[in-house]
């Protein structure tokens, strides 16, 4: 009770804004080994638009992995985050991210396969005696391989990996047995059809995997923006090209190359309030530990992201130079209303939010509660 | 964008992927240089082949030849597309070279007057065609000279010795002609018009340039002779008057040959120069004569008689060697010697004849025979289809001669009408095989570079897993990090076969100066010349080769990449940032 009513007190008014970013029942362990460390138990957290939350935990308590969470980088349990009222989850079906290829290469999947893979192409060799049944099996490999477009995104987003696999190696077993049987070309011909079908369906699945994950990469490129404890800078790019990062990845070569002037102006302007007006040429290794943390920031606010997720952004430094990070944050949370998720181990680096959260035991409590 | 920017970065930071570039290079160079040679070698073989057959051969396999040659000639000059046509007859023989050496041949009688419309036999002839060839390159000739030199290009070849000589040594300035005399030719005999005599002209050594007027003058005739002999180191005791006296005679008395380049034992050294195995003379122009040493051919004629085809006769001549036929295809320059086509008929029997019928006893006249007929078609049946038809029509043609004959006809099997391809398909398609096999085998060295690129570009993947981290976070999807890995492949299989591509030019259009560059610097030949009778090294590039291999080492570039590429989009973006 007393949590609510201190929560009211501290911003009233801010509690009556919209609800921008919502997680609910978020759960996440970790398995190594035998042991199972379940790190996140159950988490709730509702963000408001021009709040600036800090979550406080101490080391291993599974702030971070809250915050990539959050953030679209890392994948719940379960639980359900929703962004401006749209659910989104990280890579929920990434580019063949969910299963991992040692796992679809278990040995008992293929045993399993093998038996019908050998009366597939036992059939073939049938197909080609009974020669009146000799048109059907082009037939429905061509109708199957016209399907595949469809076919493979659907069993792709159903979770089918395995399926999915065990039907396509059947069917280039099949394509490629059946293709050397005939003999208007030549032996080549079964090798030539099974690299075709190979880079379609390839192509296909890289396709199916693009589009899936296509609206959470939008999320991080257009709405969030991050902020690291070790900066993160690319070594090989410039201060000014690190910043500009986001718009390069948000836009095309040919948007980027029509922009690029606006955007170079826009980035310069950050970097410039930053202090690093500059230093705009410099690589990120000729740079201080703050100095690359005020590049980090610029490169996190370039596409005016709606959320801004620091994880441990004061940890690196210096009691100064963080203070002088923090200044920045708060600055921006006052003067530009900028939303703000921060995690830290840090009391007073926490102090300087509106609302404090503690995450506890996999729970996430308010600081005074 | 940021795909453009970051290949950008990496190919220009990264210094390991230039090995990769450099990989993809060399193989390509390679695999060019290799099919460029090779395929050039090839091409150089079918024009030789092609260039001494004449388009379509009617023959026969039976040395006893075939009758009514003259006929199917008429007819064959009427078909559609025909430009000319000859007899030749190709049997075997028995050369005897000098002492102690006589070897098997193959003699080719040719109508010596016709033979250049029909095939680039006279092409091949050093006196008669290279070696005015390369006297006509030279920029100090007098306008009369080179005007007489082409015209004499322009004659017919001969097999007469002193026709020969007048009209192409006689007009040659001597110093000209000597030093361009291969290295052990040692010297040369022409008539002279205005005093009526035969010349002599030798080299004794390369500084000394010895040149005798007027061979009545004994005594300088005796002097050339003695050095001659101190250079040959043969010894031998010889009767100079007579030897005079003979070669007077000789030269109007014997026929001429024209012998492949190795049958007289004339051979490349190492170096490239012609070499004889009989010393330093050579048993050339005028020297059987001075020398003493006859070049014996023996030829046998078979009976034109289907029950029992024996030899018939045996001939001996001798013959003077009037030039060396170098055609650069092996078999031809050490196994053919070239005789009049009418003389050689002679020799064997194969003219036209009276007879008595073996069962009747008439007589009656046995008619002339040959044994290969060489058609040349006119230009533009180049290509394989339109020879095949050409081959049919003139087929039908020597078939209808042949029965129109059928009743006397000689030379019981069956004529064989060929393309020149088919004729020599046993070589070519064994020269093609091998072509295909060294490109083969490669192709198959160069697959290591598609592992060179996946290793190095595994390498730079798991360098940047903290940098596919932080661009993931910003935003990037696992298709545009594995797009980066991929387009960087495409991007370095695109410049290294681009400049695989300059390489390999610059080495096949410098391969004969490189080689010679090699070999003066390590002495490393790689080109032998005493195997391969081709003075140059193929140095043209095909550009159906290029359109095919570029393309393959791009695909494999990319190929190679792939699988990083694929490793390094399915990155978590969480672990990779925390990696160290």
């Amino acid at each position: 009770m007393s949590q609510t009513a201190t929560q009211i007190a501290a911003g009233n008014s801010k509690s009556e804004r919209p609800a921008i970013l919502r997680a609910q029942g978020i759960k996440k362990t970790y398995a190594t080994g035998r042991d199972v460390l379940q790190i996140l138990k159950h988490v709730d957290l509702t963000l408001r638009e021009g709040e600036f939350v800090a979550i406080e935990g101490k080391s291993g308590s599974g702030k971070s992995t809250l915050l990539h969470i959050m953030g679209g980088l890392d994948v719940a349990d379960s639980g359900t985050l929703e962004f401006d009222g749209q659910r989104y989850a990280a890579n929920p079906k990434g580019w063949l991210q969910p299963t991992p290829f040692r796992k679809l290469l278990e040995i008992p999947q293929w045993l399993r396969m093998i038996p019908p893979a050998v009366i597939w192409v036992l059939m073939a060799g049938w197909v080609y005696r009974v020669h009146f049944l000799l048109p059907v099996f082009p037939t429905v490999l061509i109708v199957l391989w016209l399907l595949s477009p469809i076919l493979i995104p659907v069993l792709y987003f159903w979770r089918a990996e395995r399926t999915l696999l065990c039907i396509g190696v059947v069917w280039l077993l099949v394509a490629m047995s059946w293709c050397s049987y005939l003999t208007v070309g030549s032996w080549l011909l079964g090798p030539v059809v099974g690299i075709a079908l190979l880079v379609t369906f390839g192509t296909y699945l890289a396709a199916a995997g693009y589009l899936a994950e296509r609206p959470v990469c939008q999320l991080r490129t257009k709405s969030f923006g991050f902020v690291f404890q070790f900066y993160h800078l690319l070594p090989e790019l410039s201060v000014l090209e690190n910043a500009l990062m986001p718009s390069m990845v948000e836009l095309s070569w040919l948007g980027y190359f029509r922009k690029r002037a606006a955007l170079k102006a826009r980035g310069t302007e950050i970097l410039s309030q930053l202090g690093l007006a500059e230093r705009l040429r410099h690589k990120p290794n000729q740079l201080s530990g703050g100095e690359r943390q005020r590049v980090a920031i610029a490169r996190a606010l370039m596409n005016k992201p709606r959320v801004l997720f620091a994880d441990e952004p004061t940890g690196n430094l210096d009691v100064e130079t963080g203070g002088q990070i923090m200044a920045v944050l708060e600055k921006l949370h006052r003067e530009q209303g900028q939303t703000i998720v921060m995690v830290t181990h840090d009391r007073s680096v926490a102090s300087k939010a509106d609302r404090v959260l503690v995450l506890k035991n996999g729970r996430l409590e308010s600081a005074n509660g | 964008m940021y795909k453009v920017l970051l290949i950008l970065k990496y190919l220009l930071k990264r210094r390991i992927a230039w090995v990769s570039l450099a990989a993809v290079m060399l193989c390509t160079t390679m695999v060019l240089v290799v099919i460029s040679v090779m395929g050039g070698w090839l091409n150089m073989f079918k024009q030789s082949f092609h260039g001494l057959s004449g388009d379509i051969i009617v023959g026969t396999s039976s040395l006893v030849g075939f009758s009514y040659y003259d006929e199917m000639i008429d007819k064959i000059g009427k078909v559609e597309g025909v430009a000319a046509a000859m007899p030749t007859i190709e049997t075997f023989g028995l050369l005897n070279i000098g002492p102690y050496s006589t070897s098997g041949v193959q003699v080719i009688g040719i109508p010596i007057d016709r033979v250049g419309q029909v095939n680039r036999f006279p092409d091949s002839l050093y006196r008669q065609h290279t070696s005015i060839q390369d006297v006509l390159a030279r920029t100090d000739l007098s306008a009369e000279l080179r005007w007489q030199l082409e015209a004499k290009l322009k004659q017919a070849p001969s097999f007469d010795l002193l026709d020969h000589c007048k009209a192409t040594l006689a007009v040659m300035p001597a110093d000209v002609h000597l030093e361009k005399l291969p290295a052990g030719l040692a010297g040369r005999l022409w008539h002279d018009d205005k005093t009526g005599q035969l010349m002599f002209k030798g080299i004794m050594d390369p500084d000394e340039k010895l040149l005798l007027r007027g061979l009545s003058d004994d005594a300088k005739f005796k002097w050339a002779i003695d050095r001659l002999f101190e250079i040959s180191n043969s010894g031998a005791v010889v009767d100079y008057q007579a030897m005079v006296a003979r070669t007077r005679q000789d030269v109007t008395k014997w026929p001429g040959m024209i012998a492949g380049i190795g049958v007289i034992g004339i051979q490349r050294d190492k170096t490239g120069q012609w070499v004889s195995e009989l010393g330093p003379r050579l048993p050339l122009v005028g020297d059987p004569g001075i020398y003493g040493r006859p070049l014996k051919l023996t030829v046998l004629g078979f009976r034109p008689n289907e029950a029992s085809p024996d030899v018939d006769s045996r001939t001996e001549r001798n013959y003077w060697i009037v030039d060396d036929s170098r055609t650069q295809i092996w078999q031809y320059d050490n196994k053919y010697v070239y005789v009049s086509f009418d003389q050689l008929q002679r020799d064997l029997g194969m003219e036209q004849q009276e007879g008595t019928d073996e069962i009747t006893g008439e007589k009656k006249v046995i008619p002339a025979r040959t044994t290969q007929i060489q058609i040349r078609m006119k230009p533009g049946y180049t290509d394989d289809a339109s020879l095949a038809a050409a081959r049919e029509r003139i087929d039908d043609v020597v078939k209808s001669v042949r029965r129109e004959y059928a009743d006397d006809r000689i030379g019981s099997s069956s004529l064989y009408v060929e393309t020149w391809l088919q004729s020599q398909s046993v070589w070519i398609n064994a020269i093609e095989n091998e072509k295909m096999l060294t490109v083969g085998l490669f192709g198959l060295i160069s697959i290591v570079a598609i592992f060179l690129i996946f290793c190095i570009f595994y390498m730079i993947v798991l360098e940047k897993t903290r940098d596919i981290g932080i661009i993931k976070s910003v935003g990037a999807s696992s298709a545009g990090v594995a797009g980066i890995f991929i387009w960087y492949g495409l991007v370095i299989g695109i410049i290294g076969s681009g400049l695989g591509l300059l390489l390999s030019y610059l080495i096949v259009h410098n391969i004969n100066e490189l080689h010679a560059w090699l070999g003066r610097q390590f002495q490393v030949q790689i080109w032998n010349p005493e195997v391969y009778l081709f003075d140059k090294i193929p140095n043209q590039m095909s550009a159906t080769d290029i359109q095919w291999i570029v393309p393959i080492a791009i695909v494999a570039s990319v190929l190679g990449a792939l699988i990083p590429a694929i490793a390094a989009g399915r990155q978590n973006p969480v672990e990779s940032l925390r990696w160290e």
